[in-house]
C-alpha cells in the first residue's frame, strides 16, 4: 500500500472532511428542531397535527435517504424553478441539508417522543397543581427532564447523521467522499484512498459513539 | 369555600364516584377516610380538576370548576395540593421547586420568590436544604418541601392526597406536625389519609367514603365514637 499518496493528498481529504462536519452539524441542529416539532405534534390533542406528524415520520423512515435526496434535489427542480429561486449553486446544498435533516428528524422525533412519555406523570400533575399551563409544564418541567434522558440516543443519532452525509456525494455535493473520489481520479490509488476515507470516518464516528456511551453511563449514575 | 353537588365520575363504564355532595367551610379541616378503591383520592383530585368530572357541580375558592368557561389554571393557583409520591420536580433544587410557581405562574420577581421560599423552608424545618436536589432528601423531608411548594402560591385551600402513605413510619410524624400547624393557622384543608389518630385530633369533620358513595360524615367524635352506618362501623373495626 502506497501510504505516501495519503499524506500528499491529506489537505484535500481534510477539506472534504470540513464540509462533512459542516453538513453534519447543520443537519443535526435542524433535525432536532424538526424532531421536536414532530414529537410535540404527535403528542398533541389535535388529530390533524398527529396525522401530519405520523405521515412525515413514516414517509421519511420508510424510503431510502438517497431516493429522498435525488427526489428533492433533482426531482422537484423538474416541476419548480427552485434553482432560479435559490441559485444554481445554493439550491442543491440547501435542499440536501434540509432533506438530510428531515430524514434524521423523523428518527429524532421518536427519540424525543419516548423521552417526553418517559417523564413520570406525577411531575405533570404537580406542575398543573401549582397552576402551570400545558406549555409551561412542557417547557419548564417535562422537557428539561426528558432531554437529560434523550442525550445519549441523540448523540447516537448524530453519529448516524455523520455517516449519512456520505450520501451527499452522489448528488454532487462536496464532502469527504466527493473529495476522495477526486483524489482517486488523479492518483489512481482507489485501494489506499478508500481505506484512508474509511479511517477518517471511523475516527470521527467512533469518537462520537464513545462520547454517547460516556454520557449514557453518566445519566445512569446521576439519578437526579 | 368548597361546594360539591351530586358529583359523578366514571372511567368508561366503571363508575368511581356515584353522587357526592358536601360543603366545606373556610378554615375547616376535613378528613376523608375509607377503604382503598372507595373513590376518596378521585374525589380529592376532582376538586382541582386533575380528574375531569362526569357530571355534577363543584364550586371552589369562589369559582365554578365544573363550568367549562372557568380558567382552570387560574383556579389551581388558589388550590394547593400534596401528593402521595411528593412529585417534587426532580431536575430542580429544593429552592427552585418552591420558587418556580411564584416566578413562572404568578410572575413574581426572583428575589421576592426566594425570600418567600426561604421563609417557608424555615417553617417546615428545612432551611439548610435549599441547594439540595429532591433525591438527596428523605421521604418526610420531600413531603415537607412539597407542602412548602404548594404554600408558596398562597392558596386558599390545601388538598392532601394520602400525604404519609409512602413514608417510612418514623417520618410520618414530622409531616403530620407541619399539617397540624397549618390547620391551627386556619388553613382550609381536605385530607385523604389512613392516619386515624391525626383525623381525630386535627379534623373538624370526618367524611367516610365507600364504594363511590359518601356514606357518613360528622365530627371526629361522632364518626369514631358512635358511627351510625354499618359500613363505617365495620371499616373502623378493621383499622382502629
Amino acid at each position: 500500500m502506497n501510504t505516501q499518496v495519503i499524506w500528499d493528498n491529506f489537505p484535500q481529504l481534510m477539506e472534504g472532511l470540513k464540509y462533512t462536519v459542516y453538513y453534519s452539524i447543520a443537519a443535526i441542529v435542524l433535525a432536532v428542531i424538526f424532531g421536536l416539532v414532530a414529537a410535540l405534534m404527535k403528542l398533541s390533542k389535535i388529530s390533524v397535527l398527529r396525522a401530519i406528524s405520523s405521515i412525515y415520520v413514516e414517509v421519511f423512515r420508510s424510503t431510502p435517504l438517497l431516493v429522498q435526496l435525488f427526489f428533492i434535489v433533482f426531482g422537484l427542480t423538474g416541476v419548480l424553478p427552485l434553482n432560479e429561486w435559490f441559485g444554481q449553486k445554493a439550491y442543491p446544498i440547501i435542499a440536501a441539508t434540509i432533506t438530510l435533516a428531515l430524514h434524521e428528524g423523523a428518527y429524532i422525533s421518536e427519540i424525543i417522543r419516548a423521552g417526553i412519555l418517559g417523564v413520570d406523570r406525577g411531575q405533570k400533575e404537580a406542575a398543573a397543581s401549582i397552576g402551570m399551563k400545558e406549555f409551561q409544564t412542557m417547557r419548564y418541567i417535562v422537557l428539561p427532564q426528558a432531554f437529560k434522558r434523550m442525550i445519549p440516543p441523540l448523540v447516537n443519532q448524530s453519529a448516524q447523521t455523520i455517516k449519512d452525509t456520505s450520501l451527499l456525494a452522489p448528488i454532487g455535493i462536496i464532502d469527504l467522499v466527493y473529495r476522495g473520489q477526486i483524489v482517486i481520479s488523479s492518483t489512481f490509488e482507489p485501494f489506499t484512498i478508500w481505506i484512508a476515507i474509511g479511517v477518517i470516518y471511523f475516527i470521527v464516528i467512533f469518537s462520537v459513539s464513545q462520547f454517547a456511551g460516556y454520557l449514557e453511563r453518566r445519566v445512569q449514575l446521576d439519578k437526579r | 369555600m368548597i361546594n360539591v353537588e351530586n358529583l359523578h365520575k366514571s372511567y368508561g363504564k366503571l363508575e368511581i364516584l356515584k353522587g357526592i355532595s358536601t360543603e366545606i367551610k373556610p378554615q375547616e379541616v376535613v378528613v376523608v377516610i375509607g377503604p382503598s378503591g372507595s373513590g376518596k383520592s378521585t374525589f380529592l383530585r376532582c376538586l382541582n380538576g386533575l380528574e375531569e368530572t362526569t357530571s355534577g357541580k363543584i364550586e371552589i375558592v369562589g369559582r365554578e370548576l365544573t363550568n367549562p368557561k372557568t380558567d382552570i389554571h387560574e383556579l389551581r393557583q388558589h388550590v394547593g395540593m400534596c401528593f402521595q409520591q411528593f412529585n417534587l420536580f426532580k431536575h430542580l433544587t429544593i429552592l427552585e421547586n418552591i420558587t418556580i410557581g411564584p416566578i413562572k405562574v404568578l410572575k413574581r420577581s426572583k428575589a421576592e420568590s426566594e425570600q418567600i421560599a426561604r421563609e417557608l423552608l424555615k417553617k417546615v424545618g428545612l432551611q439548610d436544604k435549599e441547594k439540595n436536589y429532591p433525591d438527596q432528601l428523605s421521604g418526610g423531608q420531600q413531603q415537607r418541601v412539597a407542602i412548602a411548594r404548594a404554600l408558596a402560591m398562597k392558596p386558599k385551600v390545601m388538598l392532601f392526597d394520602e400525604p404519609t402513605s409512602a413514608l417510612d413510619p418514623e417520618m410520618v410524624g414530622e409531616v403530620l406536625k407541619v399539617m397540624a400547624d397549618l390547620a391551627h393557622e386556619g388553613m382550609t384543608m381536605v385530607i385523604v389519609t389512613h392516619e386515624m389518630g391525626f383525623a381525630r385530633e386535627v379534623g373538624d369533620r370526618v367524611i367516610f367514603m365507600d364504594g363511590g358513595y359518601l356514606v357518613e360524615e360528622g365530627s371526629p367524635e361522632e364518626i369514631f365514637g358512635k358511627p351510625k352506618e354499618e359500613r363505617t362501623k365495620s371499616f373502623l373495626a378493621k383499622v382502629l
